[in-house]
């Protein structure tokens, strides 16, 4: 046996308990190394409540664990203050419960040395508002909450500090044993597949719930089986202390503020295999209900995410779920003939660190080696000095230096000299978690990972609001940019992040938590398309690229404001299908009124318009109008037709012309073309805005990718890495080049984005400054590209004006949101609407509407305690979907919102969206209201429900805006084809 | 009692930091999301200490644009109450949150007095040292006269529920009480009995602005009880400010659910928007109204927009025969309030109002429009023209 590696232990498992372990033997100068089959952390040490036990919970049923838990709180309070939140805790009786078992719990506390001390309900209920006012009764006491994950990495960090190895991504193949001793283990590389031997005299099992796997490779048997429990994560700290229900341990007791969130949990499932982590609808809506007896407005409160873990319990006479112990053990296996293997298991994560001492007592012992355990006295990270924590304070946002410094343990001073040395490093990478750039790459930096996921884990982005919307990107571009990760493709990585946040988003697809997918969906499917269906080749740019349409700026105009205050037609939504609408009727001499709640999505689009991108998971190259015959009967491009399509295309276009922003088809064959993304993707449209002409682009053999220091949502190393990755640029080069940004927007409060570039170019004097930063170029270029800063309402002439005084081609990306160039597309339609003579109001929410005898007598709008009624001949609703709220959905439901016209649903919760985010076959995409050819809805048998209403955009079902590339095509087609009808 | 915001509404989409006025004007202020729902989730675990929230001006063009219904500027002046609260107030924050005290103090005093003692260079130069713009327009107090007869004793309409309160506000009862007896004018036309109750003090957004949150509590406990007492006798308030009316008639109950009576907030009715139901059912008839000379540009207040009932005063004047007006729809005036006037502000509300002006004289008017009184001293600034409220041009039409 050839040894390429050795030591004196081995630890299997990089949860806390392994951890713990190579802390503690490391401290006694003992040699070990740690062997983790995946990132840190990635078991149920991070997959629980956060929970720092008092040992209240296990009083009655366990006197033993909660003596235990009570002494090793006060522990990590005192060595850990920076992974643990001294939130305190309520027990609530509530009043049907059994009381039997209070009268149990109480004495039984004091008899375990915990503080539990009665308030007053009154009181409590002031504390915690949102705790349900039926409640029976609340004691005190001195639970906590902890995070896990920092817990183990600063575990870790602190292991390695004192000599220990950790080897991470690394899995245990096999163990060597020989005269009933273990000689070593084989450990294999993922990656490469090889394996490699580690001699050494002692292997500790802290493998969690996979403790029973790993022993069996020595062929032991050590009865520990995975039980799986559901926790939930919400999006904000609505309970500011652990809360526990006050009854015999069960399901769904225990509510924990970590931060910014709260995780509720949990369930206890046997389950077969230790990776079982699946999570159902039906659980969560179970879990849900139980909850609800404590905070009835809980489902008031948005969930983020679902996640299982799998506990070990060691339960050798089959004991399982609640009745099996939640002590802990330490298997010496040298009693059951094989000298040099321990395994510890069960327990919890509060007593982490006690399991930790005690399985490294016995191995020292073994071992001889007499040093004993400083665990519980050393702490765990040594304090920041002052001097650092204020310079953190001058460059971390309000409050986050607190938060960064508790995140990055020792490597604070690391992160803070990188936002000192380069100031634009304080921006937020995630601003729904407050981690900024430096932090990020500061971890990046120390760390073995491979993924995002493992960045998320270290600093926290991606588990806030947005669940990875905004950040995913920006991350992405982040390690493309500092070459950490080389070797994975920035767009793999986006990808892989994104799916692996889809799996705990998916169990939970209603309301809130659905439209935040969709937005994702609208941005990283339908602008960025990181699906990316490339084309067979790229199409041919036209020199005169055609602006369709006849009548430019012309056109007719609505009619007079009319008698007795009833418009021809009222319009409901001021997105892209809305506002085509009001603008087709106006053009048909009518009198109009539209209606908007919220600013619509344009601002989240490409400013282009969209027919048909991709259909059958293929990209649509040439005319889009052709391939309709791909989609389904119900599509809405199927009800109007391809020349509805094609005139509603032309109509916006002439329109958005005239209002000072002419859209143009850019390929010579007259169909779809691909604009550069700033993911350095590709997406398809039909219609482009002025500066998004990729002519330059596709004939150019050198390209330099121009970004903005510190300018958001744009990093030209991730887009040149993209391009030139392309095999449609093969031969081609694309150089990132950093302008510095104007001084105006350099060190203000907020992190500049391309808006703020372009609202800058605008100015006067704004041209030239970004003319003279890009002249002379510092490398070669025959074209540029540059994010979407070439002013907002006036980019025809910015553009013009800039490719001549350059002398080269210069094309804009598609960057997402705030998106500058769905912001043009937005402006200049509403300068329309003013021309048109339509009269628009915003801020009015239409809530319901007054039918009589199958016709619209008028829409109702309430705010604020005021009503207000607007009526019309005919009414057009064009509210959107999901996203835009036209369509409520709750769990198993959905339902059009004005008119209450139930949406046709699968009729399982797991059958409303696809196993993975991208690629399609998502149900709840194409939930909508069902239509005939007029765009009327229409109940089961086909018959029109209401006379005088017609249906557009996103409220229709039958599409799908973001895997197709469709939406701005069915948007004006549908709004443009019932302005015909209303 | 604690009271939190749900901040579970808002999926981070950013459309309210595109449409805020205050951040397209300056990369200083981090924008309504980041300030409002996104910190809100670290309020809530003790964490409050972002400075850039004293820029924003509580226009509200967040809550009108958010897709999502998220009550944004709340967040937002709830954390500036958060942030105030342990730090001195400045003077010039004291000076524009108590001018209705400040006015009422005033209510003897003529109007030269006041107007010379406040316009005067050395006053412009000594309230530019507190903080307040020398350049930026300070509103004049209307006579004493006017100022007097405006809450001259009235006797009720003799059937109930034919009597309206008027709720002036500050600005009306020091600045413009013409409109309010425009609008008493009108009411009475149509035959209401109205009164101005002395019940009602300043409706504490101004207070609120300035952080002073315990102060506009207060105020808006008293507000409370007497719309309460008003409601209990079946009289309905109108206000012909779009500002009072928001705070009065909606936010008190989301700022201070301690305060108001009842369970939902009883109605205040912003006073073109009363106006418009009157002509709705007939008890005004604008067909018998006289054309008014020359075109009118109308500006939509912001708050006007957030009371999120239309343009009441646009569809008003709209319907007059013969009447040529236009909807400039171009955003916020700047002036916010008194934003616009505070130093350091100055610039901002004017580079947010220039698109307003621009459109204004594009649109050829000879006349604005507007329900607010901020807004017209602003836009007279900005573009020389003279500005009105529409229910007094149609107390003159009518």
């Amino acid at each position: 046996m050839r040894a390429t590696d050795e030591t004196r232990v081995v630890i299997i498992g990089g949860g806390a308990t392994g951890a713990g372990v190579a802390r503690d033997l490391a401290m006694r100068g003992v040699p070990c190394l740690l062997l983790e089959q995946g990132d840190l952390c990635a078991g149920a040490s991070s997959r629980f409540h956060g929970l720092l036990h008092s040992g209240a919970r296990y009083a009655v049923g366990d006197p033993e664990a909660a003596r235990e838990c009570a002494r090793e709180n006060a522990v990590l309070r005192r060595i850990a203050p920076e992974c643990v939140e001294e939130t305190e805790g309520f027990f609530v009786g509530y009043a049907p419960d059994d009381p039997a078992w209070e009268e149990r719990w109480a004495p039984a506390c004091a008899e375990c040395g915990i503080t539990a001390v009665r308030l007053d309900t009154k009181e409590a209920l002031g504390l915690e508002p949102g705790l349900a006012a039926d409640i029976r009764s609340v004691y005190r006491v001195p639970d906590s909450a902890v995070d896990g994950f920092r817990m183990v990495c600063h575990n870790v960090a602190a292991a390695r500090r004192h000599g220990a190895r950790v080897r991470t991504y690394t899995r245990l193949a096999g163990i060597e044993t020989g005269n009933g001793r273990v000689s070593g283990v084989w450990a294999q590389n993922p990656g490469s597949g090889g394996k490699h031997f580690i001699a050494c005299e002692q292997i500790v099992n802290a493998a969690g719930a996979w403790a029973g796997e790993v022993a069996g490779l020595a062929g032991l048997n050590v009865g520990v089986s995975p039980d799986r429990g559901l926790l939930l994560a919400f999006n904000h700290r609505f309970t500011g202390r652990v809360i526990n229900r006050l009854r015999k341990p069960s399901d769904g007791d225990i509510f924990v503020p970590h931060g910014t969130v709260v995780i509720y949990g949990t369930t206890s499932v046997p389950v077969q295999r230790p990776d079982d982590v699946r999570v159902e609808t039906d659980e969560v809506l179970r879990l849900l209900r139980d909850g609800e007896i404590l905070f009835p407005r809980l489902r008031d409160y948005r969930l983020l995410r679902a996640f299982a873990g799998t506990r070990p319990l060691y339960a050798p006479d089959a004991a399982a779920g609640r009745a099996a112990t939640r002590n802990f053990v330490i298997l010496d296996h040298g009693e059951s003939g094989l000298q040099g293997m321990v395994t510890v298991t069960g327990g919890k994560f509060t007593s982490f660190r006690l399991m930790a001492e005690k399985t490294a007592d016995l191995v020292c012992s073994r071992l001889g080696v007499r040093a004993a355990c400083r665990t519980a006295d050393e702490p765990l990270v040594p304090a920041p000095p002052e001097r650092l924590l204020e310079r953190a304070g001058n460059v971390f946002p309000a409050g986050g230096a607190g938060l960064a410094a508790a995140r990055l343990g020792e490597e604070l001073e690391s992160a803070v000299a990188r936002a000192e040395r380069d100031p634009w490093k304080k921006a937020l990478l995630c601003e729904c978690e407050l981690v900024t750039l430096a932090e990020f790459e500061t971890a990046a930096a120390q760390s073995s990972g491979l993924s995002l996921s493992d960045m998320r884990r270290r600093t926290r982005m991606g588990m806030g609001t947005c669940q990875g919307a905004f950040c995913a990107l920006r991350a992405g571009a982040a390690l493309a940019e500092s070459g950490a990760f080389a070797a994975a493709a920035p767009r793999r990585m986006l990808v892989d992040f994104l799916e692996e946040r889809w799996h705990g988003i998916r169990p939970l697809l209603w309301g809130r938590q659905l439209r935040e997918v969709e937005l994702e969906r609208g941005m990283y499917s339908a602008l960025l398309n990181l699906e990316d269906h490339p084309p067979e080749a790229l199409p041919e740019c036209a020199a005169e690229p055609a602006c369709p349409g006849v009548c430019p700026g012309g056109g007719g105009r609505a009619a007079p404001p009319p008698a007795g205050r009833e418009y021809d037609v009222v319009v409901v939504g001021a997105g892209l299908a809305g506002v085509t609408a009001a603008l087709r009727a106006a053009d048909r001499g009518r009198s109009v009124l539209l209606l908007s709640a919220g600013a619509g999505a344009m601002t989240i689009g490409s400013g282009g318009i969209d027919v048909l991108g991709a259909a059958g998971g293929e990209a649509v190259s040439g005319d889009p109008f052709v391939r309709f015959d791909r989609l389904g009967p119900m599509h809405p491009y199927a009800l109007t037709g391809p020349r509805v399509v094609a005139a509603a295309v032309d109509f916006v276009a002439a329109r958005a012309a005239g209002a000072g922003l002419p859209l143009r088809v850019c390929a010579a064959d007259g169909g779809n073309v691909w604009l550069p993304t700033a993911a350095g993707t590709l997406k398809p449209v039909f219609l482009t805005s002025p500066g998004m002409s990729p002519k330059g682009l596709y004939e150019a053999a050198d390209t330099a990718v121009a970004g903005i220091r510190g300018m958001k949502d744009f990093s030209p190393w991730l887009v040149a890495r993209g391009l030139s990755e392309n095999r449609l640029f093969a031969g081609k080069t694309f150089t990132p080049v950093t302008l510095e940004p104007p001084r105006h927007l350099r060190g203000g409060g907020r992190d500049a984005t391309a808006l703020d570039v372009a609202r800058f170019v605008e100015r006067p004097g704004g041209t030239d400054w970004l003319c003279r930063a890009l002249s002379p170029l510092p490398v070669r270029a025959r074209a540029i590209l540059l994010p979407s800063i070439l002013g907002v309402d006036d980019v025809a002439r910015i553009h013009k004006s800039l490719e001549e005084k350059l002398g080269l081609p210069v094309v804009e990306c598609v960057c997402p949101p705030p998106a500058v160039s769905g912001l043009r597309l937005h402006n200049a339609l509403l300068r329309a609407l003013g021309k048109a003579g339509v009269v628009a109001f915003d801020n009015v929410t239409v809530t319901r509407a007054v039918v009589e005898d199958r016709h619209c007598r008028g829409l109702v709008a309430r705010h604020g305690g005021m009503q207000r009624i607007f009526s019309a001949g005919s009414y057009i609703i064009a509210t959107g979907g999901v996203y835009g709220a036209g369509i409520a959905t709750r769990p198993g439901r959905a339902v059009e919102r004005i008119f209450n016209i139930p949406v046709a649903v699968p009729s399982r919760p797991e059958y409303w969206s696809g196993e993975r985010f991208f690629g399609g076959g998502h149900a709840f995409a194409s939930l909508g209201v069902a239509v005939n050819r007029n765009l009327q809805a229409v109940d089961g048998e086909g018959s029109a429900l209401f006379s005088n209403v017609y249906f557009a955009g996103r409220t229709l079902q039958g599409y799908d805006f973001a895997a197709e590339k469709s939406g701005g095509g069915v948007a004006v087609a549908t709004g443009y084809a019932a302005a015909d009808r209303a | 009692m604690f009271h939190h915001f749900n901040p579970d509404e808002c999926t981070a989409c950013t459309v309210c930091t595109v449409h805020c006025p205050v951040a397209a004007a300056t990369p200083r202020f981090r924008g309504p999301k980041m300030t409002g729902p996104s910190f809100e989730r670290f309020r809530l675990s003790g964490l409050h200490d972002d400075a850039s929230v004293e820029y924003c001006s509580n226009c509200k063009n967040c809550d009108i644009s958010c897709p999502s219904g998220v009550p944004v500027s709340t967040f937002n002046m709830l954390a500036r109450a958060a942030y105030c609260k342990d730090r001195k107030t400045p003077l010039r924050d004291l000076l524009t949150g108590f001018s209705g005290d400040i006015g009422r103090l005033a209510r003897h005093v003529p109007a030269f007095l006041l107007n010379f003692g406040m316009k005067n260079s050395v006053s412009r130069l000594l309230l530019d040292a507190v903080g307040l713009d020398k350049r930026a327009p300070l509103p004049s107090f209307a006579p004493l006269r006017e100022r007097r007869r405006l809450f001259r004793p009235r006797r009720p309409a003799s059937a109930k529920g034919d009597t309206v309160a008027l709720f002036p506000g500050c600005f009306i009862s020091y600045y413009e009480p013409g409109v309010g007896l425009d609008i008493i004018t009108l009411l009475e036309k149509a035959g209401y009995g109205v009164i101005v109750p002395k019940g009602f003090v300043c409706c504490g957004l101004p207070l609120l602005c300035g952080g002073l949150m315990e102060a506009a509590r207060k105020r808006a406990g008293r507000n409370s009880r007497e719309v309460a007492r008003l409601a209990e006798q079946g009289i309905a308030v109108v206000s012909p400010c779009p500002s009072c009316a928001l705070m009065v008639g909606q936010e008190y109950q989301a700022l201070f659910p301690g305060e108001t009576v009842g369970s939902e907030a009883t109605p205040v009715h912003e006073a073109a928007a009363f106006v418009l139901s009157l002509v709705e059912r007939g008890r005004l008839d604008l067909a018998a109204a006289r054309p008014l000379a020359g075109r009118l540009a109308y500006h939509a207040p912001c708050h006007l927009r957030a009371l999120g009932m239309g343009r009441p005063g646009f569809e008003i004047l709209r319907q007059i025969p013969g009447m040529r007006i236009e909807d400039v729809n171009a955003g916020c005036c700047g002036l916010a309030g008194s934003y616009g006037m505070k130093k350091g502000r100055y610039e901002i509300g004017a580079q947010t109002g220039s698109a307003l002006f621009a459109a204004i004289g594009e649109s050829g008017a000879d006349l604005c429009v507007s329900e607010c009184g901020s807004c017209r001293t602003g836009i007279t600034h900005g573009t020389g023209l003279a500005a009105e409220h529409p229910l007094s041009l149609l107390a003159r039409a009518l």
